[in-house]
């Protein structure tokens, strides 16, 4: 149940928009300016240590579990040493912009002016742009793909939080000693004064606690206060003993990670396993169901007040405020034995209740060990229509992670990280954000012989005049292309990945990735256990499609011939409305269980696996295939032109990863499922992201059984992911015209899930123009 | 001699509300009677159909017209008009039009093909307990090809449910009934005269074949409730009372609603029925309760 204080303590956090502050920027002005010199992992630490000791802190009225990024609730901070110049820039739109809008104050912006010239020629940003290449630049430009990792910290980590709960950080310090080696002494110096700084953090919010206790005249929340400072005196440096502590040792070191990086998608990971143990004891010493329940939601509004700032072009492709802190319930063990305990239950009746986006909730089922009753109970949160949890199917994901290299036990441990990428559990680096490659620009460059016909752009990668080529010649040509530009993408990650490393590691949360202590080393450095990176593939849909009808009515047909169809792309179908519906509708189309079209989408999937998997990052991982979007298809829908699948120009293309063009998917649920996993999902071993839409009368009592069965058979089927937007039209659109209505309206965008009318126009019709699976598929 | 193929209208797959699990349904094009109510008009005539969107839909660019071979097409006032005594059902203008207008409504299915299109649920149908449902129009009037459609699937461990409006020639009609796992029975009316009115048809056949198969299978009777015509305390007693003997295990109320209007203008056709009122939740309402306190079969609104 969600208690009184609990409704008041969401409506209060969801009355204003967040602020940004300055204390942070300032903080590690000044202490990178006494440490110039020093190699980069010490900095790093003594920065973090300041931060830890003088930024502002705060703890609210109605809280219970306390720690936040700034003096105020929401606030978020600024982190210079990734890219300052965007900020400069837009600051003073920041609080009307068309999504994720923030507070600033005109103190604030002087502030961060101020500091401004210092980081000009030391940020992540400005080192790239001095190494990347013309090419890079431009292909960057006419939004062939993105580099996610060029304005903000890289972030997308499972740690290992069971090692500080059990063993306190001191606990973890003993064996950063133990393991200290002189040769790698700046880095455990820098682990030693990280961690040291995170106990130290939390003193202050224990004398905080204790100043408001003794100020305090109501005596409940006086002894309240006690308690949080009783607990804060005692963890995280020591281990966590009841659910309270744990939870609260779990929220300090997870904000403190937030104060390290930029980097969002800190995922709390298997969260019912191992905070299940102090979950358990307390129900045996007879602490009240509801106190614990109470805990856990106010860890909820925790995760849903953690905040970034975001440039306003990342906004499109990243809108919402997401933070992506991806806390996965049920499947099994590293044994293998049922993971499912009342903690899952509860993590779901959770997100039910709490009904906001944070945090980022999924579930692993395996066919199994998973009861039916948690699949179930899985759908009754999907009902509430906020996209939450996310599925996945133990089946596929744990061969992926062996195939990766993890063994037995790590692989039946595997948990997710942000949106829907599978990784491994505290042992690796994994880099999720390798880039995202715009696959249907691409084939238009194809199409243009390296010609950007929305930037006006020629680039020096030219495939030949495609009007003279026969299929099998083209669609090499294609190839070509897309092995051209994920080379691009990669290298330029490349350079990104050794610039983290090199100018912003992160030895605090290092600690808790197995590997680092041993290799002396962060997992920015390559010390993780484990390495890898991930390519992110978008709108491989749109160009199934277009490949298919392209093949149709100029190869096989000849209805069309190519330079017709060129024209017509580059005149946006001017004068050409009935060409585009031949092509739009008279051409098998992804999404309908039709081998002519998916068999298409499985051969460019294989290649696309080949590619990738011929590349090495500089932390010595591989990448790693993947088809997710998040919503960079809003942001890439607006630099493509017309695509050959009857997509008009700037028009949406494809969302999800998997999940079918707009509207294109009309025989119904199970034909959409049939395709999707013909694209291989034991090659995307990054994560390959279905979003599907249901009318809301399928979910009812009477059929929820019957959508349990179909992801049950879809993962047998192998699937990797699902997850469900279930809305009425008739809500969202009224939410565009009356906002003020609708102030926590919740949805699916891609791996997460965001309040509606917090995400900019352009995302809000892209949702609302998915298909709607109903029963008996798409009515003409 | 079984016929070798069967006129089917639709093959619609993940069907959620026609029985247990998840369903592929296939719908039978050619039904005996005339429902003046009826919500899929292109389920009656046992022949293919054009179904086009008339205009604004309908841009009347022309193109089907010069594609037709046969000059079956015209323009009009609401755009593209059909002569189907011209029709040869070749499809070219339905594969050229470049606006998804025009469509051909009933084609010829062999077993395999019908089959090969809901093995691709099979598992999907064995995890949820779904199967099958035959629909129409009337299953029965092609019942050859439907008797061998239900053999074929039941050899393949696919469960078949058919939905029936009960007319068709008994012992063909008892065979598919006794194969099914379950049979959706239409009751429209029991009077025979307002039978004839309302349907075309006299309902002694169809009251007959109901008897018979309620003793063969699991029947639920599924009744439209059209207001005018059989939505009355009056005859949910009579209906109560025809069940009582019967062994059906429920009675499912079908409230009327307009959603086949569009399909009676893309056929060019008129709806006797357009004109008629929607009934009220309270009217249904009351209807079901009527009922419910008559019969000591569950009923429930489908």
């Amino acid at each position: 149940m969600m208690t009184e204080r609990i409704r008041n303590l969401k409506d209060f956090i969801c009355s204003f928009p967040p602020e940004v502050f300055a204390d942070r920027a300032e903080i590690i002005t000044d202490s990178y300016k006494r440490t110039e010199g020093l190699p980069s992992v010490l900095r790093r630490a003594v920065a973090f240590r300041d931060i830890l000791e003088k930024i502002d802190i705060h703890i609210g009225d109605l809280e219970r579990v306390v720690g936040a990024l700034s003096g105020k609730a929401r606030g978020c901070q600024v982190f210079p040493e990734y890219d300052m110049t965007f900020l400069i820039n837009e600051m003073d739109e920041l609080a009307d912009r068309n999504t994720d809008r923030f507070l600033i104050s005109e103190d604030t912006k002087a502030r961060l002016r101020a500091i401004y010239p210092y980081w000009q020629d030391k940020t992540i940003a400005h080192h790239a742009s001095l190494r990347l290449s013309d090419e890079q630049k431009d292909a960057a430009s006419s939004l062939v793909y993105i580099l996610t990792a060029m304005r903000s910290g890289v972030g997308h980590l499972v740690i290992d939080y069971r090692s500080f709960l059990e063993r306190g950080i001191l606990g973890v310090l003993e064996e950063v000693k133990e393991k200290r080696t002189e040769e790698n002494a700046a880095y455990y110096d820098a682990a030693e004064i990280s961690l040291r700084a995170v106990c130290a953090y939390a003193q202050r919010y224990a004398a905080l606690a204790k100043k408001q206790a003794d100020a305090e005249e109501d005596a409940e929340r006086k002894a309240e206060l006690c308690e949080i400072a009783r607990i804060l005196t005692k963890v995280p440096a020591r281990p966590a003993e009841t659910f309270a502590e744990a939870v609260q040792s779990f929220w300090l070191v997870h904000l403190a990670l937030h104060l390290e990086s930029s980097g969002h998608s800190m995922s709390p990971g298997r969260f019912d396993r191992y905070m299940y143990p102090y979950f358990k004891r307390d129900l045996e010493r007879g602490v009240p169901l509801g106190e614990l329940e109470e805990t856990l939601h106010f860890l909820w509004l925790k995760f849903f007040e953690l905040n970034k700032i975001r440039d306003k072009v990342s906004t499109i492709a990243f809108g919402g405020y997401p933070m992506f802190q991806n806390l996965i319930v049920g499947g099994i063990d590293e044994d293998g034995n049922p993971a499912e305990n009342e903690l899952s239950y509860l993590c779901l009746a959770a997100t039910r209740q709490i009904a906001l986006p944070q945090p980022s909730l999924s579930i692993r089922w395996n066919e199994e060990k998973s009861t039916k009753r948690f699949l179930l109970a899985a759908l009754d949160t999907v009902r509430i229509g906020g996209g939450m949890p996310a599925m996945f199917n133990d089946k596929t994901l744990i061969a992926n992670m062996r195939t990766m290299g993890y063994d037995e036990k790590e692989a039946n441990d595997y948990a997710i990280v942000g949106c829907s990428e599978t990784t491994g559990n505290g042992n690796v680096e994994p880099w999720l954000t390798g880039g995202f490659l715009n696959v249907a620009k691409v084939l238009e460059l194809t199409l243009f012989d390296g010609f950007d016909p929305v930037a006006k752009r020629q680039f020096s990668f030219r495939t030949g005049d495609t009007a003279e080529m026969d299929w099998e010649t083209f669609y090499a040509a294609f190839k070509a292309q897309l092995a051209h530009y994920l080379m691009l993408n990669i290298k330029g990650d490349d350079v990104l990945d050794e610039l983290h490393g090199s100018l912003c590691p992160t030895p605090f949360a290092s600690v808790f990735i197995r590997g680092c202590l041993d290799a002396g080393k962060t997992n920015l450095e390559g010390g993780a256990k484990y390495n890898s990176t991930t390519l992110q593939m978008v709108a491989v849909p749109n160009a199934i499609d277009s490949l298919r009808a392209l093949k149709k009515f100029v190869y096989d047909e000849k209805t069309v011939s190519f330079r017709t169809l060129k024209e017509a792309l580059l005149s946006d179908f001017e004068g050409a409305e009935y060409l585009r519906g031949l092509l739009k509708y008279k051409a098998p189309k992804y999404g309908n269980d039709d081998d002519s079209v998916d068999l298409i989408g499985r051969d460019l999937v294989d290649f696309l696996y080949g590619e990738v998997e011929k590349y090495t990052s500089p932390r010595g991982g591989k990448y790693r295939l993947a088809l997710y979007t998040i919503a960079s298809n809003v942001l890439f829908a607006k630099h493509t032109g017309a695509t050959p699948d009857g997509r008009k120009a700037f028009d949406n293309l494809a969302d999800g990863g998997v999940s079918a063009g707009h509207g294109r998917d009309r025989l119904g649920a199970t034909a959409l499922l049939n395709s999707v996993v013909k694209l291989t999902p034991t090659k995307v071993l990054g994560s390959s992201l279905l979003n599907l839409r249901l009318t809301p009368n399928l979910l009812t009592d009477e059929n929820k059984e019957k959508i349990a069965d179909l992801v049950r058979t879809y993962f047998r089927h192998g699937g990797q992911h699902i997850q469900f937007n279930v809305f009425d039209e008739a809500v969202l659109r009224d939410a565009q015209l009356h906002p003020e209505k609708y102030p926590t309206l919740m949805v699916r965008v891609a791996g997460f899930s965001v309040l509606f009318t917090t995400i900019e126009r352009a995302l809000q019709d892209d949702i609302i123009r998915r298909t709607c699976q109903e029963s008996g598929g798409i009515k003409w | 001699m079984v016929n070798k193929t069967a006129l089917i209208f639709d093959v619609q797959r993940f069907c959620l509300f026609d029985g247990e699990g998840i369903r592929t349904t296939v719908f039978f094009k050619g039904c005996p009677l005339r429902c003046a109510w009826c919500c899929n008009p292109e389920s009656q005539s046992p022949a293919p159909e054009l179904l086009i969107k008339p205009s604004p839909a309908c841009a009347s660019c022309g193109v089907c017209l010069s594609a037709c071979g046969e000059g079956a097409l015209s323009l009009g006032e609401r755009g593209v008009r059909a002569d189907l005594s011209r029709c040869t059902f070749c499809g070219r203008c339905e594969s050229l039009c470049g606006f998804d207008r025009i469509r051909t409504t009933g084609k010829a299915y062999t077993v395999d093909e019908v089959t090969e299109i809901i093995l691709r649920d099979r598992d999907y149908f064995a995890d949820s307990r779904g199967g099958v449902t035959l629909s129409g129009g009337e299953v029965a009037a092609q019942a050859d090809f439907a008797l061998a459609l239900t053999d074929r699937l039941r050899a393949e461990g696919i469960g078949v449910t058919l939905e029936t409006c009960g007319f068709a020639e008994p012992s063909s009609f008892l065979r598919l009934a006794e194969r099914a796992e379950r049979v959706y029975f239409d009751v429209k009316l029991l009077d025979e005269a307002e039978h004839i009115r309302y349907t075309g048809q006299s309902n002694k056949l169809i009251l007959a074949n109901l008897r018979e198969a309620a003793k063969l299978t699991e029947v639920v009777v599924r009744v439209p409730l059209i207001p005018g015509v059989n939505l009355s305390g009056v005859f949910a007693a009579e209906l109560a009372a025809f069940l009582a003997p019967l062994p059906v295990s429920g009675i499912e109320l079908l409230p009327y609603h307009r959603l086949g209007l569009g399909k009676y203008r893309e056929l060019g056709r008129a709806c006797s029925l357009a004109d008629t009122p929607l009934a009220s939740r309270e009217e249904n309402r009351a209807f079901f309760e009527t009922l419910k306190k008559q019969t000591d079969k569950p009923v429930r609104f489908r």
